[in-house]
């Protein structure tokens, strides 16, 4: 399995930034990238959010009544992935940015 | 050996269930007792690995619901408070399977009764041992169904319908509730998880923590029929008695006391929700004691005295005593299961006579009976060294052993219910075994005690009533105990009470309890042996009638229920029905579009007129129309009115030129 440093993860890296920021809206294939790449990342951090959900259960099953203190990383890490966790889409950040730009 | 352990009794169920013909009377009582019996032991064993050796197992089945973040799983978990709850839960099921089989011998449809036993049995344990809400939530209503089928197992008959729909629907409000917490669960932790959740609770907004308790104490409420959605219990006694015994006595109404504690380390941190189970706790511990000790039917007693345990249970959450509350459950699951199958054995004996107004003097015909319902009435009441002492009147302790003011009203308020459990428990024994014998010759020609089936579990369950507290107080309640550093009850240090509840409460207060149970024991005998008259006096003056009628009546809630809830329900229902399914719904659906086609071909047939400058003007307008269509798309809006326009002026030309 290809590690994060490989060769080979590195050249599956996404080479599109998930924003739309200096995407040109007449560029249908750029589009569609950015597109692609803001749903990758909002997939990426979903799953993040459930992988380290996961660990924070284990850590709690593991330690047990120690779990305040020896699973505080997993913890915080869980709160703060917790806020964007769900899949928004991209359709309204694009209709806004359209809006903003026709405006 | 877990997988087996939960899959068994499903596979007793299915068997008996769907391939009873086959399998036979006897076939199906050899299988589903064979597994149920096979599970307790593995149940057993699972007690002695898991929650002695603080050795928790996990087992993953499946992938269930899969959306993001959210990611439930099939999986079960066998902790310290799983195994003990599969101990009361499985040996009470094995001892019902066995007194069945002679209990329900007369009855025609055995396979069904077996296979809804063992399929009870299964729900119970994915309840338990379920590792996150929604596994639980499954087992929650697999023992709601469970029950509704057992309760409704006679169902020509009536009340048997109504009772079993009154526990449906009563439950339904509970699960509604906890439904609720469910979703704020999702919503706020991102996962239904025992494990994610309880290692997030203690850093939540409070707020959150307390909504989340407040509903999952409602789920408890209407499962553990707690005051409020109390009604179904007391009706569910319709069922054969081995049902009572087993669901509405010793395992599903626990249910929710095990959701409570399962819970624990949420509602830990909600003062608010521990003060609710508190004051929860007590009024329903007295309220149903004290309408038991005016009922005259023997199942419905032992009912509200159910009731009234469950709410000594809550009391015991409410103190954040998890594990008190645990040791009382199973404690309480076994005499107050022998307390069902002795009146069920009185029942059986007496031509299924359920008034003890009829009984009477049956210590003569029944004395194996006598001996066993004498060891539970005496757990039951507390005496000391037998089982129900240790935990009921530690409870009781307890909660004066918290020193807050609360705690300290709790105490009066639960030991005035106690008192009122000893002299129903007394008036039971009294009308049933000692007084003069008050029924029809006929009951008595052929009252005899039970065979074999009917008689053993009677005795291994009393030896549980003796024996079970004592042997085991201080692996569930004793100070410093291992079993449950596996965390799967949580107590805060700030709540933990054991302490000064074993050192600081004064001598008169740990024996009040006990002074009262012997005093008033003794009192009731007498007044009823040699005072009767006064009893008698007292019952039939306005003042005694009036009182009797208001308790016997339950406190006028169900009345209550009935008249301003039900009724208005119902009402609201019908209006819905009416208005929207049959009505709005209806008319602009199904009803709505065939009056609608209807109408619109009879249109369409009368303009074929048969006149030929009709069909000119018909050719003419589709003709204009094709013409303008080109136009349409220049979005003129003025060449549309001047259509429109043309179309008005030719009609209204036709249509003066016919005249």
């Amino acid at each position: 399995m290809p590690t994060p440093e490989s060769a080979a993860f590195l050249a599956k890296k996404p080479t599109v930034a998930p924003t739309y920021d200096g995407v040109d809206f007449e560029d249908n294939v750029a589009v569609h990238n950015a597109r692609d790449a803001i749903i990758r990342e909002q997939w990426v951090r979903s799953m993040m959010a459930r992988l380290v959900g996961e660990e924070l259960g284990k850590c709690y099953a593991r330690e047990g009544v120690n779990h305040l203190e020896k699973c505080g990383v997993f913890r915080e890490k869980y709160f703060e992935l917790l806020k964007e966790s769900k899949i928004k889409g991209y359709l309204g950040q694009e209709k806004n940015r359209f809006g903003g730009e026709s405006a | 050996m877990y997988l087996t352990l939960i899959i068994l009794p499903l596979l007793g169920s299915i068997v008996s269930g769907f391939f009873g013909r086959k399998v036979g009377i006897t076939g199906s009582h050899i299988i589903t007792c064979g597994s149920v019996i096979t599970t307790t032991l593995l149940a057993i064993i699972a007690f002695f690995e898991v929650g002695f050796n603080n050795i928790p197992v996990t087992i993953n089945i499946a992938r269930w619901v899969d959306v993001e973040s959210l990611y439930v799983l099939w999986n079960f978990r066998f902790d310290s408070l799983t195994v003990s709850m599969l101990i009361p839960v499985l040996i009470v099921s094995s001892l019902v399977h066995i007194y069945s089989i002679s209990y329900m011998s007369h009855d025609p449809h055995n396979q069904r009764f077996f296979s809804y036993l063992s399929l009870f049995t299964f729900m119970m344990i994915i309840l338990v041992t379920g590792n996150n809400y929604l596994i639980m939530f499954v087992g929650w209503e697999g023992v709601g169904v469970c029950s509704y089928l057992l309760v409704n197992f006679w169902f020509t008959r009536i009340a048997a319908n109504q009772s079993s729909l009154s526990a449906l629907l009563t439950n339904r409000v509970g699960d509604c509730l906890l439904t609720v917490g469910m979703f704020t669960i999702i919503w706020s932790f991102g996962n239904l998880d025992y494990s994610t959740v309880f290692a997030l609770a203690p850093y939540y907004n409070e707020t959150i923590i307390t909504i989340v308790g407040i509903c999952l104490l409602i789920g408890a409420t209407a499962k553990s029929s707690q005051v409020g959605l109390h009604i179904w219990l007391p009706q569910a006694m319709e069922g054969p008695t081995p049902v009572s015994a087993l669901i509405h006595a010793a395992t599903m109404v626990t249910a929710g006391v095990y959701l409570l504690m399962r819970s624990s380390p949420l509602i830990e941190y909600s003062s608010t929700v521990l003060v609710l189970c508190l004051w929860l706790g007590a009024i329903t511990t007295v309220f149903s004691s004290l309408i038991g000790l005016f009922q005259q039917d023997i199942k419905k007693v032992i009912a509200y005295s159910t009731m009234s345990q469950l709410g000594m249970m809550v009391i015991a959450i409410g103190l954040s005593s998890y594990n008190l509350a645990l040791f009382h459950l199973v404690n309480h699951a076994f005499y107050k299961a022998l307390l069902f199958l002795g009146a069920g054995s009185v029942i059986h004996a007496v031509a299924d006579n359920q008034d003890f107004r009829k009984y009477g003097g049956l210590r003569e015909f029944l004395p194996l009976t006598y001996s066993v319902m004498l060891i539970a009435s005496l757990s039951l009441v507390a005496v000391p060294f037998m089982t129900g002492f240790y935990s009921k009147d530690f409870i009781l302790e307890s909660s004066y052993g918290q020193f807050y003011l609360s705690g300290t009203i709790v105490y009066f308020v639960a030991t005035i219910g106690a008192m009122f459990t000893t002299l129903y428990s007394a008036k039971v024994l009294y009308l049933t075994f000692l007084a003069n014998p008050n029924g029809p010759l006929s009951s008595y020609k052929h009252a005899h005690e039970g065979d074999i089936f009917l008689t053993l579990p009677l005795i291994i369950l009393s030896i549980f009533s003796i024996f079970f507290g004592y042997l085991t107080k201080d692996i569930f309640i004793g100070l410093g105990t291992g079993f449950f550093v596996d965390n799967s009850l949580f107590i805060h240090p700030s709540h933990e009470i054991m302490l000064d509840t074993e050192f600081a409460v004064p001598t008169l207060f740990k024996l009040l309890p006990f002074i009262f149970t012997v005093s008033l024991s003794i009192i009731s005998v007498l007044f009823s042996e040699f005072l009767p008259k006064l009893l008698i006096n007292f019952k039939f003056s306005r003042f005694g009638y009036n009182i009797f009628s208001f308790f016997n009546q339950r406190f006028y809630i169900e009345l209550f229920y009935n008249k301003y809830i039900v009724e208005g329900v119902l009402k609201l229902g019908g209006q819905t029905t009416k208005s929207l399914d049959k009505g709005s719904v209806e008319f602009l659906g199904p009803y709505g579009l065939e009056k609608g086609l209807l109408s619109l071909s009879n249109s369409l047939g009368k303009l074929s007129t048969g006149v030929i400058t009709t069909y000119a003007l018909y050719v003419l307008i589709g003709l204009m129309f094709y013409i303008s269509l080109i136009y349409f798309s220049y979005n003129d809006n003025n060449l549309f009115i001047l259509v429109v326009f043309t179309l008005f002026a030719l009609l209204n030309n036709n249509l003066t030129s016919t005249k």
